[in-house]
């Protein structure tokens, strides 16, 4: 019987970790779309200084939420979202038409990084 | 995590499917489901550890979500006899009264090389001496033989004798085993004087097994 308690805690603890790290990831990949979202909003608007130094934040934050990530999800999903936030600012300052591009695939695969941990069939299957 | 969670899961009841569909044969000595488990766990730990890109939480929310599910699935098929059969299967009759039932040997797709091979582990060499031989959960084979083919027991000789409890090692390589003591109800102070009578200390002894009528049997530690 106690290993029977032992093992419904264990499933308990892994099913809490499991949500835990579901909404982690979900609040992460918001946050990163809302700065895209503004860095885009303020290079479209003309305001190259402002756009350049959100992308600087966006990446101050990305490097701090991609170490907690790198536990949560493999390293091939995150890398492809960390190539992109580097090459932001650069673009920017550039004013290399590019960067609309770079933008939506990092909302692209930040979104990706959410939806394939929720437990939905066409995830499980 | 919580998609490889429902993951293994789903991969423990397939392979558990898988595995009794095989059939018993396949299992041999283990429980279907102990048999999931030794290849699901054996190939989870793997990868994380062949892959540095995988994190190590793939690895491990897997890996005790099957163990603790097997936990569960135990309780389970111990309370529910119903389960049990679904999970492990039910042993089957392949020999009565020296007979042999060819339909449960064609459903269990025994062949006769496989039922001799099983007999002749169990010390029987004609099928005509059992009186009962069943093919068990894990696959392996029980025989019960007939009468004139039977060992006699002490009891059928009529021997008297008293049942004792093999010995229990009380030291092993120089070292005092307190729970053999324990169990033998003897204090310290009897071994020392029985190494004392032996011209020994603990350290010299190699091992030292008792059983509880104080008869003991000493194997020196050789010089290095």
């Amino acid at each position: 019987m106690k290993r029977m308690i032992l093992a419904l805690s264990v499933i308990a603890v892994l099913v809490c970790g499991s949500l835990l790290s579901l909404f982690l990831l979900k609040n992460r990949s918001a946050e990163i779309i809302e700065y895209t979202d503004r860095i885009f909003e303020l290079y479209e608007n003309g305001e190259h200084d402002k756009a350049l130094n959100e992308a600087s934040e966006l990446l101050e934050y990305w490097d701090k939420a991609s170490l907690s990530l790198n536990v949560l999800v493999d390293t091939d999903r995150i890398s492809a979202i960390n190539s992109s936030v580097y090459r932001i600012g650069p673009l920017i300052e550039t004013g290399c038409d590019e960067l609309t591009a770079e933008i939506e695939s990092i909302k692209a695969n930040a979104k990706w990084l959410y939806e394939c941990e929720v437990p939905v069939w066409y995830n499980v299957f | 995590m919580i998609v490889i969670m429902l993951r293994a899961f789903l991969l423990y009841f397939l392979v558990i499917f898988s595995v009794r569909l095989m059939g018993k044969r396949q299992i041999a000595e283990l429980q279907p489901s102990e048999l999931v488990i030794t290849i699901l766990v054996s190939n989870i730990a793997t990868l994380p550890l062949e892959d540095v890109t995988i994190p190590l939480t793939v690895g491990i929310v897997p890996m005790l979500s099957l163990v603790c599910l097997d936990v569960i699935m135990s309780y389970v098929t111990l309370k529910i006899p119903k389960v049990r059969k679904l999970v492990c299967g039910s042993p089957k009759i392949i020999i009565k009264d020296g007979e042999i039932d060819q339909k449960a040997l064609a459903d269990l797709r025994f062949s006769l090389a496989d039922l001799y091979e099983g007999l002749r582990s169990q010390g029987t060499f004609s099928v005509q001496e059992v009186q009962l031989a069943i093919v068990e959960t894990t696959g392996k084979i029980s025989v019960f033989e007939k009468f004139e083919a039977r060992n006699p027991t002490n009891a059928d000789l009529n021997l008297q004798g008293s049942s004792l409890a093999p010995p229990e090692v009380i030291i092993s390589d120089g070292k005092v085993i307190d729970a053999a003591l324990n169990s033998l109800k003897i204090g310290m102070g009897f071994v020392e004087k029985i190494l004392k009578e032996e011209k020994l200390d603990v350290k010299g002894v190699f091992l030292m097994t008792m059983n509880k009528n104080a008869e003991y049997y000493i194997v020196r530690k050789e010089k290095k």
